[in-house]
């Protein structure tokens, strides 16, 4: 965001003098000159400071969100989500959201909302892209039935439940996709937290609240175990 | 905090005033929240047990977070006491043990200046007001009066390592002043933020104690290095000297006049530290070693006598599960005692010191505990306690409730424990302590009367607020 900001500065401040002495050659292609030379500085500040961004994004993982959420977005607890392969966009959308305060589940309150409020514009984009080119770890094995089971229900739902198949956002694999987060490998019992809090309004996403509301304390575990094990 | 030694009741009933009651424990930094913008469960299981990331926290010397322009916090006690038996049994007219019992008595308050000062500089230093500090006068009059003084603090100077290519720290490392052997450790199997978190001002407390064991807290300065590598080992080697000249901010507060009042110890004592550290999963595992040695005067007053030994050799574990429906803890530990009375047993005796029939004598505790907590709100904790050692009737004699018959050490008991937090920064306790075995016996212990080891046992309700 810093590097964007920088560019377009860079641009408005160039053209209204392009405009201003349009009729005389030399000026224009001093303009020009002067033009392409602003651009090409914006690139190299933008190019710079994005990778100071990546840098300071990157100290910031290793020093401090890796004391919850493990080396690279790995977790050990399963009280905190691992981010290693993270969508991007699902992870910058969920920084501001803990920024903002306007996700407010209980451990967002507890673990993240002041840690979020640490974090400015351009960190949050930095950490989104830290952790979403992470490789996730492999999955857990886990009990082949409620695996099996919750396979199934990822995969078809259950219409007679209004459940809507996770496949259809949450991609074929897992994978997410832009805001619909990666779940493959994710710790189970955060799997079931998350489906618990947003199932109570505890925590907001317009979104999963409409296609959950008859997923019962089983079906969690079971979609959980299967993920887990991804 | 400070424990009284065995010998010195009867010295010090001599020899003028009393602090018969030590401060309760006391812990709890809700400064550190506001620093951090995280709430106490995490990095405590419920104040002042530590999670895995509250461990982290200390670790790197109390940085994390934002520096507060006022980083205080404020923490306050009040209690009802009922001890099973209030009559010390010698029919005198100072026969009652504690003037309040049965009754709610405003305990102690704190106050704490505490958080980060730079990314590598943090602390805590806690100063507490007892409401119900005892004293008795050279007449035998006991009475209740305010006393306050440091408690527990720790300043920390850190740094963490990180290898190229490598995605969390490989290695934190610090350097700690402080002033009570402990308090410095991020594990609650030792003793300064061990179990009972706090206990009744009131309690009547066996007569033996190791040094490690709290008997030193607010008397010293320690100071040290440590590393916790791969989050997995964690070793430690700190030095303890009296609180004094330059160092006497640490035991602000200490009676450091009257004779065998504080401890004085030789020079630079050393105090080691190693742990074996894990976690997987909501878990996490310790076994580790501590220990100190420490040279030390009989009596305060005399800095130019010989000094008695102390070595201690401990062995912890600690075991947690946490997550935010179910919590299991468990913290147990062995302290090995040596005690060399190098300067007192030939000596018989030197000023307010001990007066030891035997040139040396052991001392061993063992302490357990178990938690459970349900929402991190409810909790239930049972523990065991049994201390054994040597007889030694010089150190253990004959006194009214505090006094030995057999010159025995040995005391075992138990301690049941609920809790509940309606938010997070008040705890309400009920508490039962329970002996069946009180210095060295069961039954008329004492060699005065007829008290036995049930006589002290004491139901603590307690409100514990910190804000």
């Amino acid at each position: 965001m810093r590097a964007i900001t920088v560019y377009k500065t860079s641009i408005a401040s160039v053209q209204p003098t392009a405009k201003k002495n349009g009729g005389v050659a030399m000026k224009r292609i001093a303009t020009t000159v002067g033009l392409a030379l602003a651009l090409s500085s914006s690139a190299a500040l933008a190019a710079e400071s994005s990778e100071a961004i990546n840098n300071a994004a990157a100290k910031v993982a290793v020093n401090l969100c890796s004391s919850c959420h493990g080396p690279a977005g790995n977790s050990i607890s399963p009280t905190f989500p691992k981010l290693a392969g993270q969508q991007k966009m699902y992870l910058s959308a969920q920084l501001r959201a803990l920024k903002d305060k306007s996700r407010s589940d209980p451990e967002a309150h507890d673990y993240m909302w002041g840690i979020a409020a640490t974090l400015d514009e351009a960190l949050v984009d930095g950490l989104a892209g830290y952790y979403s080119s992470q490789t996730p770890a492999t999955g857990k094995p886990g009990d082949p039935a409620l695996i099996a089971q919750g396979k199934h229900l990822f995969e078809n739902g259950d219409d007679s439940r209004k459940i809507t198949a996770c496949v259809s956002c949450h991609g074929a694999n897992a994978e997410g996709n832009t805001i619909f987060p990666r779940l493959a490998g994710q710790h189970a019992a955060y799997v079931v937290r998350q489906l618990q809090v947003i199932q109570t309004n505890l925590r907001k996403s317009s979104v999963m609240h409409g296609l959950i509301t008859e997923l019962k304390l089983t079906d969690m575990k079971a979609v959980a175990e299967f993920l887990q094990s991804k | 905090m400070r424990s009284i030694e065995p010998f010195l009741p009867l010295k010090a009933l001599c020899s003028g005033v009393l602090l018969l009651v030590a401060l309760p424990h006391a812990h709890a930094v809700p400064s550190y929240a506001r620093q951090t913008g995280q709430a106490c469960v995490a990095c405590h299981i419920s104040f002042p047990e530590l999670t895995a990331y509250g461990r982290y926290f200390k670790l790197t010397g109390y940085t994390i977070g934002d520096r507060q322009l006022f980083p205080v916090a404020v923490m306050a006690q009040a209690s009802y006491n009922s001890i099973r038996n209030n009559d010390d049994g010698t029919g005198s007219g100072a026969s009652v043990i504690n003037n309040r019992n049965n009754d709610a008595v405003f305990s102690a308050a704190s106050l704490f200046v505490a958080g980060k000062a730079t990314d590598y500089l943090g602390g805590f230093v806690q100063y507490t007001y007892n409401n119900v500090s005892s004293s008795t006068d050279a007449n035998g009059i006991t009475s209740l009066k305010g006393h306050s003084g440091l408690d527990n603090s720790d300043i920390r100077l850190v740094g963490k390592y990180a290898g190229s290519g490598s995605q969390e720290p490989e290695l934190i490392y610090g350097l700690t002043v402080h002033n009570n052997p402990t308090v410095q450790d991020v594990w609650n199997s030792t003793s300064a933020f061990g179990f009972p978190y706090t206990a009744s001002p009131f309690a009547v407390n066996p007569a033996a104690k190791t040094q490690v064991d709290n008997t030193l807290a607010q008397q010293v300065a320690g100071m040290g290095g440590y590393i916790f590598l791969k989050k997995s080992i964690y070793a430690e080697l700190s030095f303890y000297r009296t609180a004094d000249g330059a160092f006497s901010f640490f035991r602000a507060g200490q009676d450091t006049a009257t004779p065998g009042a504080v401890a004085r110890l030789r020079g630079y004592n050393p105090y080691w530290r190693l742990a074996w550290n894990h976690e997987w999963g909501p878990n996490s595992v310790m076994v580790g070693t501590y220990g100190l040695r420490v040279n030390r005067y009989p009596d305060n007053s005399m800095p130019s006598t010989p000094t008695d030994q102390y070595t201690d050799y401990a062995v912890d574990a600690q075991f947690q599960s946490v997550s935010g429906v179910h919590t299991y803890t468990a913290q147990a530990a062995y302290i090995w005692e040596k005690q060399d009375y190098k300067a007192s047993f030939p000596a018989g005796g030197i000023g307010a010191g001990p007066v030891p029939i035997n040139a040396t004598n052991n001392l061993q505790t063992f302490k357990v505990k178990g938690t459970y907590y349900y929402q991190r709100k409810y909790g239930a904790t049972v523990a065991y306690f049994n201390t054994t050692g040597s007889a030694d009737a010089g150190l253990y004699a004959p006194a009214a409730v505090t006094g030995s018959a057999n010159g025995s050490p040995n005391s075992t008991g138990y301690i049941v424990e609920l809790n509940y937090l309606p938010i997070q920064n008040v705890r309400l306790m009920l508490q039962y302590t329970g002996f069946t075995k009180f210095n060295g016996g069961g039954t008329a212990y004492d060699g005065v009367g007829t008290r036995s080891a049930r006589d002290n046992n004491l139901l603590f309700a307690n409100v514990w607020v910190a804000f």
